[in-house]
C-alpha cells in the first residue's frame, strides 16, 4: 500500500519535473523569438521611419512634375472645368444642347 | 467521547452489537491512515512547488513580452531612436517636417597617431575644409569638430579612413522633404533643438513634448494647393518681370490658410543667413499700401451704417479732386454722376472718397477697426508686421484711406477682412491649425444683408462690361473680387498690384489673395478676354494679377470642389442640370 502510494508520489513528482523541464525549454524559445520578432519590429519601424520621408520626398509635387515632364512629350495641362463630364449621357446632353444653340445661332441669322 | 466517534470514519449509529478489536490492527490501521495523510500533504506541495515553478516561467514570459528588450533602450544601437521633435504634417496628412539622425564628425586629436598623414587624407576628402585652421586644431591637442551634421556619403569617407581619433556624435537634424515649399511658414531651428523662426518657433514647446512623438503636429495647409499656386506665381514672375509675388488661399468660414506663398523663397533645408529684403514674407511681414481693394470696405461700411445703398447715386465726381496740397484723380474718367455699384465696380477714387465723407471719419475708422484692418494680424508664426498708426487728424486720410492709399496694411489683415465681409458678416481670425468646424460663437462685424450684397457686388466687378476682374471670370467657380493697382510707398515708379478674389460668390468658401510686386506689361500673353484673344500693353492688376488669379482657381478649383462636398455638389449638380 505505501509502496503504490510512494511510487505514486514519485511518478507525480517525475511527471511534473518533466513537465516544467519542458516548459524552461519552451520559455526560452518564446523568449528568445519574442526578442526577435521585438528586434524586427524595431527594424521595421526604423525602416519605415526612413522610408515614409523617402517617400514623401519622391511624391512631393514638385518631384512628380518633374516626372511628368521627364516622362511625357506633351506639357502636362490640367483639365478645365468645362471638360469634365461625370458620365456619357452628361456628355452627350450638354454636346446636344450647344448643337441646339449653334442651330438656334444659325436661325436668328438668317432671318 | 462523540467527538472521538466523529473522528473515526468506522463508527455506525446504528449498529446494534459490538466487539474488542484487536489492538495491534487498531494500531496499525491509525499508522496507515496517518502515513497516508502525510503522503497526500507532500503530494500537495509536490503540486505547489510545481506550480509555483511554472507560474514563474509564466510571469518571466509576460514580462519579456511588455517589458523593451535591453538592446532598444541601449543608446548605442542604432535602432533606438527616439526623435527630439514632433513631425509636422499638412491637412491631408503629408509629411513636411521630420526629425532625423545624423552624425558630426569630431576630433579627439591625442588618438591620431599620424598627424600629417591625416592631414593629408582629410585634404582629399573634404578639401572645402581650410588646411591651416585644421593643423592649428591638431596641434592645440584639444577635442573639436571636423565637421557637423555629416550625410552618409561623408560620415562613409571618414569612417574608411579608419583613424581612432575621429568620434561620431550622434546629433538630430530636421528634414523639409517639400524643400522651398513652406520655407516662410514653417521656419527653421537652431542645432540645439530650438525653433528659431515660423511654425517652429511659435509651436516649439508642442512639439518637443515627447510624450505625443507619436502624433504629429497637423496644420491647415494643403501640400498640393500650395505647390501649385507656388507654381503660377512663379511663372508670373518670369511672365511679368516682377520683383516678387505672393499669394493666399483663405477659408473664409474657418479662417483655416490652405496656402501662403511668398517669392523669392530658399530651401530651408540648407542652412545660410539671407539678409536681402526680398526674401521677406510678403503675406504677414510686408507692409504695403493696397490701393483699390479698400473700395470694399468703404462701400461695405456705407451699406452696413444704411447711409447708402448700392443704386444710390454719387453726385459731383470731379475728374481731380483737391484736398489740402494734394490732388486726387482717377486713372480715366468717370461719368460725373455714378451708382455706388459702380463705383465698386469700375474702381473710381474720387467716387470712394465721396462714399467715405458721407460715412463719416468715426464710423469709418470704427469700422476698419472692427475688421483688424488697424491692429496686428493674428497668426501661429511670429514673422507679422503691426501697420503704422494712422494719424486721423491728419487732413485728407480718410480721403486716402478710402481708395487705400495712406494706409499700410499686410496681405494677410485685407485677405482677413475680405473673409468676414464674403462669410455672412463674422469675424475669423486666420490660422495655421486644421480646424474642423468653424467657431460657433463668432463675433458679428457685418450685416448678413450687407455680406449678400458685397458678394454680389464683387461677383459684378468680375461680370460687369466694366469690370475691372474680367480675366478672372473661370467657369464653373462663380468668382468675384476686387483689384488694386498701388504705388510702392518706397519705390514710387513701381506698383503693387493686388487682386483678392472669394469664390463661389454666391456662398464664398474660399478667399485668394494674388500679390504682384512691381509686374511689367506682357505684350507676349494673349488673353482671353470676354472670349476675344487680346494682346495689351499694360500693366494694371486686370492685366496681371487677376490673369494669375484666373489661372491659379482653374487649377485648384477642382481639388477644393472635391475635398469639399459642399462646393462640388454645388456646382457638380448645377452642372448636370
Amino acid at each position: 500500500m505505501n509502496n503504490k502510494k510512494l511510487f505514486f508520489s514519485l511518478s507525480i513528482f517525475l511527471v511534473l519535473m518533466i513537465v516544467t523541464s519542458v516548459l524552461k525549454n519552451k520559455t526560452r524559445l518564446i523568449e528568445k523569438n519574442i526578442q526577435f520578432y521585438e528586434s524586427n519590429i524595431s527594424d521595421l519601424k526604423s525602416n519605415l521611419y526612413e522610408s515614409q520621408l523617402d517617400y514623401f520626398y519622391l511624391s512631393s509635387p514638385r518631384n512628380i512634375m518633374k516626372k511628368i515632364i521627364n516622362h511625357s512629350e506633351n506639357g502636362y495641362e490640367t483639365m478645365a472645368y468645362s471638360r469634365i463630364y461625370l458620365s456619357l449621357d452628361q456628355f452627350l446632353i450638354e454636346k446636344e444642347k450647344t448643337a441646339q444653340s449653334l442651330l438656334n445661332e444659325e436661325k436668328i441669322q438668317k432671318k | 467521547m462523540k467527538k472521538k466517534y466523529k473522528k473515526n470514519k468506522n463508527f455506525n449509529k446504528n449498529q446494534k452489537s459490538f466487539f474488542f478489536d484487536d489492538y495491534f490492527e487498531a494500531n496499525q490501521k491509525q499508522k496507515d491512515i496517518y502515513k497516508s495523510s502525510i503522503i497526500e500533504d507532500r503530494v500537495y506541495i509536490l503540486f505547489f512547488f510545481f506550480i509555483c515553478l511554472i507560474s514563474i516561467f509564466a510571469i518571466k514570459i509576460t514580462s519579456i513580452s511588455i517589458k523593451e528588450p535591453s538592446f532598444l533602450t541601449s543608446k548605442k544601437n542604432d535602432l533606438n531612436f527616439l526623435p527630439l521633435r514632433r513631425d509636422i504634417i499638412d491637412r491631408n496628412g503629408i509629411l513636411i517636417s521630420r526629425n532625423i539622425k545624423t552624425y558630426h564628425a569630431a576630433i579627439k586629436p591625442n588618438l591620431i597617431n599620424d598627424k600629417d598623414k591625416f592631414l593629408i587624407k582629410i585634404q582629399i576628402n573634404f578639401p572645402e575644409i581650410s588646411h591651416k585652421k585644421l593643423k592649428i586644431k591638431l596641434q592645440q591637442n584639444k577635442y573639436f569638430y571636423l565637421k557637423k551634421r555629416l550625410t552618409q556619403n561623408e560620415k562613409n569617407k571618414l569612417w574608411s579612413m579608419g583613424e581612432k581619433g575621429i568620434i561620431f556624435e550622434p546629433n538630430q537634424i530636421r528634414i523639409y522633404p517639400q524643400a522651398s515649399l513652406y520655407s516662410h511658414i514653417l521656419g527653421q531651428i537652431d542645432n540645439d533643438n530650438y525653433g528659431i523662426s515660423g511654425v517652429e518657433r511659435y509651436f516649439d514647446r508642442e512639439l518637443k513634448n515627447l510624450k505625443k512623438t507619436d502624433k504629429p503636429i497637423q496644420l491647415s495647409l494643403d501640400t498640393n494647393i500650395q505647390y501649385l499656386i507656388k507654381n503660377e506665381l512663379e511663372k508670373s514672375l518670369i511672365d511679368f518681370k516682377a520683383n516678387g509675388a505672393a499669394g493666399l488661399l483663405l477659408n473664409n468660414q474657418t479662417g483655416e490658410v490652405l496656402s501662403l506663398v511668398s517669392l523669392p523663397d530658399y530651401n530651408i533645408n540648407l542652412r545660410k543667413n539671407i539678409s536681402s529684403t526680398v526674401y521677406t514674407n510678403k503675406i504677414t511681414k510686408g507692409l504695403y499700401e493696397l490701393g483699390s481693394v479698400f473700395k470694399t470696405f468703404t462701400v461695405a461700411s456705407a451699406i452696413d451704417e444704411e447711409i447708402l445703398s448700392k443704386d444710390s447715386l454719387i453726385k459731383d465726381i470731379t475728374k481731380i479732386f483737391k484736398c489740402s496740397i494734394h490732388k486726387i484723380k482717377d486713372i480715366h474718367e468717370f461719368p460725373s454722376e455714378m451708382k455706388v455699384e459702380d463705383i465698386l465696380i469700375q474702381s473710381s477714387n474720387i467716387g470712394a472718397l465721396k462714399i467715405a465723407e458721407k460715412i463719416g471719419i468715426e464710423k469709418y475708422q470704427l469700422f476698419l477697426k472692427e475688421l483688424n484692418l488697424l491692429g496686428t494680424a493674428e497668426l501661429e508664426i511670429d514673422e507679422i508686421s503691426t501697420p503704422l498708426e494712422i494719424n486721423w487728424k491728419n487732413k485728407c486720410k480718410l480721403e486716402t484711406v478710402s481708395f487705400g492709399h495712406g494706409i499700410m496694411t499686410t496681405p494677410l489683415q485685407v485677405a482677413a477682412a475680405y473673409g468676414m465681409i464674403s462669410n455672412g458678416g463674422h469675424y475669423i481670425k486666420p490660422t495655421l491649425k486644421k480646424k474642423e468646424k468653424a467657431d460657433l460663437n463668432r463675433k458679428r462685424v457685418i450685416k448678413k444683408s450687407t455680406s449678400d450684397k458685397m458678394n454680389e457686388l464683387l461677383r459684378k466687378v468680375v461680370t460687369d462690361e466694366n469690370g475691372t476682374a474680367s480675366l478672372a471670370n473661370i467657369f464653373g467657380y462663380s468668382v468675384g473680387g476686387k483689384t488694386g493697382t498701388a504705388q510702392n510707398y518706397k519705390r514710387k515708379k513701381e506698383n503693387i498690384n493686388t487682386f483678392i478674389s472669394i469664390f463661389p460668390s454666391h456662398n464664398p468658401k474660399y478667399v485668394l489673395l494674388v500679390l504682384l510686386d512691381d509686374p511689367k506689361p506682357a505684350p507676349h500673353i494673349i488673353y482671353n478676354y470676354r472670349g476675344r484673344p487680346t494682346k495689351v500693353n499694360r500693366n494694371e492688376a486686370g492685366w496681371n494679377s487677376v490673369y494669375v488669379s484666373g489661372k491659379i482657381i482653374e487649377k485648384i478649383g477642382p481639388i477644393l470642389a472635391i475635398n469639399n462636398n459642399e462646393v462640388y455638389s454645388n456646382h457638380v449638380v448645377k452642372k448636370s442640370n
